[in-house]
């Protein structure tokens, strides 16, 4: 009996040791201030809410306090920060710096093992949004923690002032962009006709009208292109996302490229585009532009369009959604391609305790803490009657912020934009996420997003690093030419500085670069 | 007669000058009162087709955060060259008096700072670490403050100031602190103006100080604070683009260019004039040998 105990006992022993490392629990006896430097400009009742938060945060990370250092030069200054040890524990991280060169600097800690012992509820997150996870990880290894917000897929559109939408072939241009997974010439002749009869109108005075050549490269020109190793503004290595070999090829060789710049050429020259458009392009009429959009939801008034609406109540603008879910796609895998990370400075003194406030904060159990952070005191909450000041008023689950509607800004009193810190899906519902959109965007992760179609690279990250010399010297002979090209600059003569820009990108290594990447690829697509 | 003429041609081109310096300025003042809307709509006008405030109404929204930032410039614009004056001044003077036995080891020295550099990340290294410069309002003051060109400005100046009003001066009693202040800075006073006053510009005009070294907006000098009220609109424009379910607000980032071109240059403006003549003068200095 004794033996049986005994052998019972030792069982048990040995399966708690082998859950021990779970859920580690970290000495909190010593009192830590934790910095957390955040992209946001600091407003009048940080101090306040700073206090409140932390007086909050002693019942859940007892001797942990947060000292929030509000800087929105984050982005121009984080190599040096970094380079300077300075010794920050939390970070935002995201689009206004370069990531990729970020993580290879080693500027980010790894946090695999952070997140087995003291992040229970990332662990949790990983699992349910892996895909945006995917893009905070090198390796299998975990360097930045994507701020979940209702994102759902980019898609892009192309917006027209109300006041020209007799002039737009709507029909025309939204069946021609749904039933084509690429951009048409007929696409481009649409707009053509509708650039015109917009000058003709004489509506604008000056007759000086433009649209936004760079954005409409970006979000149109390169439909049915998957752009591997770097964000699609700034890249020119990609795949046609319905073939099945997932040959990689340069864009600027593509026959959309090349379709593009002639229009963009054209477009100048007719006084469509303005010719100074890279200066600045000032005092000219924008009657196009088109942008990436994370969210289409709940607002088409039509199928396929947005209204947006000016303070008047009257439609200021229309969007026209240029993909469905049928154009849609899961592609490549981009470092950093989710925008905006909290991460954890390799300069940091205290990561499990990091970590462990990173956690709370995602956590249901830290949800009030996150409200608290992000949009300071309600109006009757106790906070507000002790420090005699609050930021906000709530209706239902709607966070409605003194002062601002969209996003706080410099002058308002407290607030910080819910995309910079923290699971927005935590968050209390603000203005400017409509009601339902978070349950869409949990559904859309769930159910849409999977059934969406696998390109034949479909979570191929290239190891960029091991081409970064050959990369750089290309990407240096595209950019002499590049933005000229595509913002038509050039005018009529645009194919000589075309046929120089590749001339140049061959004789900078193209060729071997091509190479070196597509057998990365293969060797991806082999062990796939 | 040939010299009535002259001096009406001179007249001439003067006036034609002072238009083609005016035109530019009268036209930004034009542009930052004007619709956002009309330049949109018909493109720039010199007389706008109406007049409008929002650009500068939303820069003084928060009139505190202005005048802190205003403050700041200020203190950073007077402060950084008077003491720039006091130590290169009395580096240059020293260097200037051929009694100093060491003056060419020392001027050897001086040409290598000039020439080479600590760099950003040493310079940032010992200015928050060391030095506790970081968020602190004397980083607008005391960076950079003796700088190779100033003192071979101010010692070239110096050295043609006669020694015999030096000895004259010591044969009167007068100590080095005395013959400095009394005598080589009144005599200067071209090149100190020049100094004091491209100092002055280049702290009005710099935004680096606070990029780098500080997050507290309290401390903010107007170049930067500007900027990110110009950011924060065209940030703030955007996501109302981007966010069909929200009325458009019309925020002007056109006109609220040309505002802060106007905000920003206008101290400059006023007290240029004012010390034109002494900035003339020192600049010249070095460009004769006799």
């Amino acid at each position: 009996m004794l033996k049986k105990s005994l052998s019972l006992l030792l069982a048990v022993c040995m399966v708690a040791f082998v859950f021990a490392g779970c859920g580690k629990k970290v000495d909190t006896s010593k009192e830590v201030t934790l910095k957390w430097i955040l992209f946001n400009a600091e407003q009048q009742d940080a101090d306040v809410v700073e206090k409140e938060f932390n007086k909050q945060l002693e019942k859940f990370i007892p001797n942990t306090k947060l000292d929030i250092v509000f800087d929105t030069g984050i982005g121009s200054k984080w190599s040096m920060l970094m380079a300077a040890k300075e010794e920050y524990d939390i970070a935002w991280t995201g689009y206004t710096l370069g990531m990729s060169g970020a993580l290879n600097d080693g500027t980010y800690m790894p946090l695999n093992d952070l997140v087995k012992d003291y992040g229970p509820a990332i662990e949790k997150e990983m699992k349910e949004y892996a895909d945006s996870y995917s893009t905070g990880m090198d390796d299998g290894e975990l360097y930045a923690i994507p701020n979940q917000q209702p994102i759902l897929h980019q898609t892009s559109y192309f917006r027209i002032p109300a006041e020209f939408i007799e002039y737009f072939p709507k029909a025309d241009f939204l069946k021609e962009c749904h039933s084509n997974y690429k951009t048409t010439e007929k696409t481009y002749q649409l707009l053509e006709d509708y650039f015109s009869k917009v000058k003709a109108s004489g509506k604008v005075a000056s007759g000086k009208i433009t649209i936004d050549p760079l954005n409409f490269f970006k979000a149109v020109v390169t439909r049915g292109y998957d752009f591997v190793g770097t964000s699609m503004g700034g890249a020119w290595l990609c795949y046609d996302v319905r073939d099945n070999s997932g040959k990689i090829v340069n864009f600027m060789q593509t026959d959309a490229y090349k379709l593009y710049i002639k229009y963009a050429a054209d477009w100048v020259e007719k006084g469509y585009i303005a010719q100074d458009y890279l200066v600045g392009a000032n005092g000219y009429k924008e009657i196009g532009t088109c942008n990436v959009t994370e969210m289409w939801y709940g607002l088409d008034e039509e199928e396929g369009v947005r209204y947006q609406y000016g303070k008047d109540g009257k439609v200021e603008y229309y969007q026209f959604l240029t993909d469905t879910t049928d154009n849609m796609y899961n592609g490549a895998s981009i470092f950093g391609s989710e925008k905006t990370y909290t991460v954890i400075p390799y300069t940091s003194q205290n990561p499990e305790r990091a970590m462990m406030l990173i956690n709370l904060l995602r956590s249901e159990e830290g949800a009030d803490l996150l409200n608290l952070m992000i949009y300071g005191f309600e109006k009757n909450s106790d906070a507000a009657k002790e420090y005699g000041t609050y930021h906000y008023t709530l209706t239902d689950d709607c966070a409605q912020g003194i002062d601002y509607t969209i996003q706080p800004s410099s002058t308002s009193i407290y607030g910080i934009p819910h995309w910079v810190v923290g699971n927005v899906f935590l968050c209390y519902r603000t203005p400017n996420i409509l009601e339902g959109q978070s349950e869409y965007a949990k559904d859309f992760i769930a159910n849409v997003k999977p059934s969406l179609t696998k390109t034949a690279l479909y979570g191929f990250r290239p190891d960029m690093e091991a081409l970064s010399l050959q990369t750089s010297r290309v990407s240096s002979a595209l950019s002499e030419y590049h933005s000229t090209l595509i913002a038509g600059s050039l005018g009529k003569n645009y194919m000589a500085s075309y046929n120089a820009m590749i001339d140049k990108m061959n004789t900078a290594g193209l060729e071997d670069l091509l190479e070196a990447i597509n057998k990365q690829a293969k060797d991806y697509m082999s062990k796939k | 007669m040939q010299s009535k003429k002259f001096t009406a041609f001179s007249h001439i081109i003067l006036m034609l000058n002072c238009i083609v310096v005016f035109v530019p300025i009268f036209i930004v003042v034009m542009l930052s009162v004007s619709n956002e809307q009309d330049i949109l709509d018909y493109g720039y006008k010199v007389i706008p087709m109406h007049i409008d405030f929002s650009a500068y109404k939303l820069i003084f929204e928060d009139m505190t955060a202005v005048a802190k930032a205003t403050g700041v410039s200020l203190f950073s614009s007077i402060l950084s060259p008077t003491f720039v004056i006091i130590l290169c001044g009395t580096i240059g003077y020293a260097l200037s008096q051929p009694r100093f036995a060491y003056r060419k080891h020392v001027m050897k020295y001086i040409l290598v700072t000039m020439l080479f550099s600590g760099g950003l990340i040493p310079t940032y290294i010992i200015n928050t670490q060391y030095l506790g410069l970081y968020n602190n309002i004397l980083v607008h003051a005391v960076l950079g403050l003796v700088s190779g060109t100033n003192i071979i400005l101010l010692k070239t100046f110096f050295s043609q100031i006669p020694t015999s009003l030096i000895e004259a001066a010591e044969i009167d009693g007068a100590s080095q602190k005395r013959i400095f202040v009394s005598i080589i800075l009144p005599m200067s006073k071209p090149i100190v103006a020049s100094i004091f006053f491209s100092g002055m510009l280049g702290h009005w005009n710099d935004y680096s100080r606070s990029l780098y070294y500080i997050s507290d907006k309290d401390l903010f000098d107007l170049q930067y604070f500007l900027q990110n009220a110009l950011q924060s609109a065209s940030f703030l424009k955007e996501t109302y683009a981007n966010n069909p379910s929200f009325a458009n607000d019309a925020i002007p980032v056109e006109t609220l260019k040309f505002a802060l071109s106007i905000i920003s240059c206008l101290p400059v403006l006023l007290v240029f004039p004012y010390i034109q003549k002494y900035y003339s003068k020192g600049v010249a200095v070095g460009a004769v040998k006799e």
